[in-house]
């Protein structure tokens, strides 16, 4: 499964929407693997889905995502796990295996999101 | 009485900690939160709580910017930038998305926090929802934005009316309009706007491929119909199988490909190139072209059928010479972009510089003003862009100006001009007339002579 991460310096992007970097990760038997970085400064949110969908996402672990992006994601058939916070690398290694639902992965807030 | 948990002693040793201070913080509309100097949130008011949607519980001793998820947090932070330089930020305008997933803006004031001792111990963060702000100023200024899309012009704001209608019907839709004037994001809108919205939308350029490869990229191939053809491939009809297939500059295709494309409007089934088995298409068509179909039909180039079958429901896009009114608008949210993009701070244009891209033609339409506003925005090193900064074509259009001289009154471009100067100062008719060099009052003047 290929899965998008937003990230800002190690840690997963606050808001997916404002966000400069993306991660590409391969999750498979082998383990979590990042295979790839994109820039994905500022752009509209047909832009940014178009990104994702490009690079071959089925599912986005982000922060914040604002409705109208999350709709167009949806739109796409491109999953989408919101309110995360914590490092990069734990949060996927943390879907991996099954962990995504502790609280420390969750972003302040996130019960509302 | 205090427990000794982290999260509680963050609490108490927070530069709020008596009560009564917390109590005034809680009082006032402003939203207020302070940081220690690794950006941990250390306290966090009431309206913080309403604006952000976040519980002060859930914001303390989290990083500021999982907190306040601003457009700003990952390249210019406020509270870092005075914790850097010492200096306070005044009205500092952002945008933030709340727990709930809605963009709204506010305006964000900075300060060094301070220890009895004098010491830098952190920054505090006073902020203020300006939604209702930007939703009043919208009304006043008539302004429309749809799906991406803005205006205030008549004929744009029509079709913003008829837009929901015509994308919840499954009629085929022509879109008429010159290059550049946003074929793409209209055709992208009706999908929205439609059943078939969480289906995909796919997009063919009919004009930039020669016909043999764009009839197999619209009806896919089978393995060996042609020499390359090595293995089954998918055409863009099957892959907007349910959804929207979007073809632009159809006014480009060959005979040949109209006969072939006639027959899928008409029966929805299609052969996929090297098959006899027809495949059923379950597609809406949007198509697109910049040129007079109609006149293409009585030239013989096109098929009069096929135009039927496509001109169902018409939208004709006016060209940007046809809504001036738009382009302070459209030209400062370029420019916003672009501050945002390359985290830079210019602040808009001169007044001579607007005035150049209201005279202008804009033969490339929208796509145009975006370049000529991006030349600008590369050349600045000022706060504002001046006239020198803009594309040649811009100052050199002086048989342009002449022309537009007969199709706009300079009465309706010095109002463009002012409408611009005020939206830049959020409608404060005494910082726009510093600006323009004029008095309040004959700005009044003018306003009233515009409306009138």
């Amino acid at each position: 499964m290929l899965v998008a991460v937003p990230a800002f310096q190690d840690r997963v992007a606050p808001a997916f929407d404002f966000c400069q970097r993306l991660t590409l990760w391969r999750i498979d038997e082998r383990g979590c693997t990042l295979i790839a970085r994109r820039r994905c400064a500022p752009l509209g949110a047909g832009e940014k889905a178009s990104k994702l969908q490009e690079m071959g996402a089925e599912l986005l672990l982000c922060g914040a995502i604002g409705r109208p992006l999350e709709e167009e994601l949806m739109a796409r058939g491109i999953g989408i796990r919101s309110g995360l916070s914590g490092k990069v690398v734990e949060v996927v290694a943390a879907l991996a295996c099954g962990a995504l639902d502790e609280v420390r992965y969750q972003m302040p807030g996130a019960n509302r999101l | 009485m205090e427990t000794s948990t982290g999260r509680d002693k963050t609490r108490a040793e927070s530069p709020s900690g008596p009560s009564d201070l917390r109590a005034i913080l809680d009082s006032i509309n402003d939203g207020v939160f302070t940081v220690d100097g690794e950006f941990t949130v250390t306290s966090f008011n009431r309206a913080a709580a309403e604006i952000t949607g976040v519980s002060p519980d859930a914001a303390l001793s989290r990083p500021c910017c999982e907190v306040f998820r601003a457009d700003i947090c990952e390249g210019e932070c406020a509270l870092k930038q005075t914790l850097a330089s010492g200096k306070p930020i005044v009205n500092k305008p952002v945008n933030i998305l709340t727990a709930s997933g809605r963009r709204i803006p506010i305006s964000v004031s900075t300060a060094l926090l301070r220890n009895a001792e004098g010491e830098v111990v952190g920054g505090v963060e006073t902020f203020r929802d300006l939604s209702l702000v930007e939703e009043l100023r919208k009304a006043v200024e008539g302004r429309v934005t749809f799906h991406d899309m803005t205006s205030s012009n008549h004929r744009m704001q029509e079709i913003f009316k008829l837009l929901p209608l015509v994308a919840e019907s499954e009629s085929t839709v022509l879109l008429l309009g010159e290059s550049g004037t946003g074929k793409e994001l209209m055709a992208r809108a009706l999908h929205h706007l439609s059943r078939r919205a969480r289906k995909p939308m796919v997009t063919l350029n009919c004009g930039s491929l020669p016909d043999t490869l764009l009839e197999s990229e619209l009806f896919g191939h089978k393995a060996g119909a042609f020499t390359d053809a090595k293995k089954d491939r998918r055409g863009r009809i099957a892959a907007a199988e349910g959804g929207t297939l979007f073809l632009d500059e159809i006014g480009d295709i060959s005979p040949a490909l109209q006969v072939r494309l006639l027959r899928v409007l008409q029966e929805r089934t299609y052969e996929p190139l090297g098959s006899s088995s027809p495949v059923k298409a379950n597609v809406r068509f949007v198509a697109a072209t910049h040129k007079d179909l109609r006149a293409e039909v009585a030239a013989g180039r096109f098929r009069e059928d096929l135009y039927y079958r496509l001109n169902v429901m018409q939208i004709a896009i006016p060209p940007l010479r046809e809504r001036r009114e738009d382009i302070p608008s459209l030209a400062r949210r370029f420019l916003e972009k672009l501050n945002h993009l390359h985290g830079r701070g210019v602040q808009g244009f001169a007044p001579e510089a607007m005035e150049r891209l209201m005279r202008y033609d804009w033969p490339g339409n929208i796509r145009e003003l975006e370049n000529a506003v991006e030349h600008g925005f590369v050349l600045c090193r000022q706060s504002l862009i001046l006239p020198g900064y803009l594309p040649k074509a811009l100052l050199e259009d002086e048989t342009s100006a002449s022309r537009h001289a007969s199709g706009s009154s300079l009465r309706q471009v010095e109002m463009a001009i002012i409408a611009a100067a005020l939206e830049r100062h959020g409608g404060n008719r005494t910082a726009a007339a510093r600006e323009l060099g004029i008095d309040k009052t004959t700005l009044w003047r003018k306003l009233r002579r515009g409306k009138g």
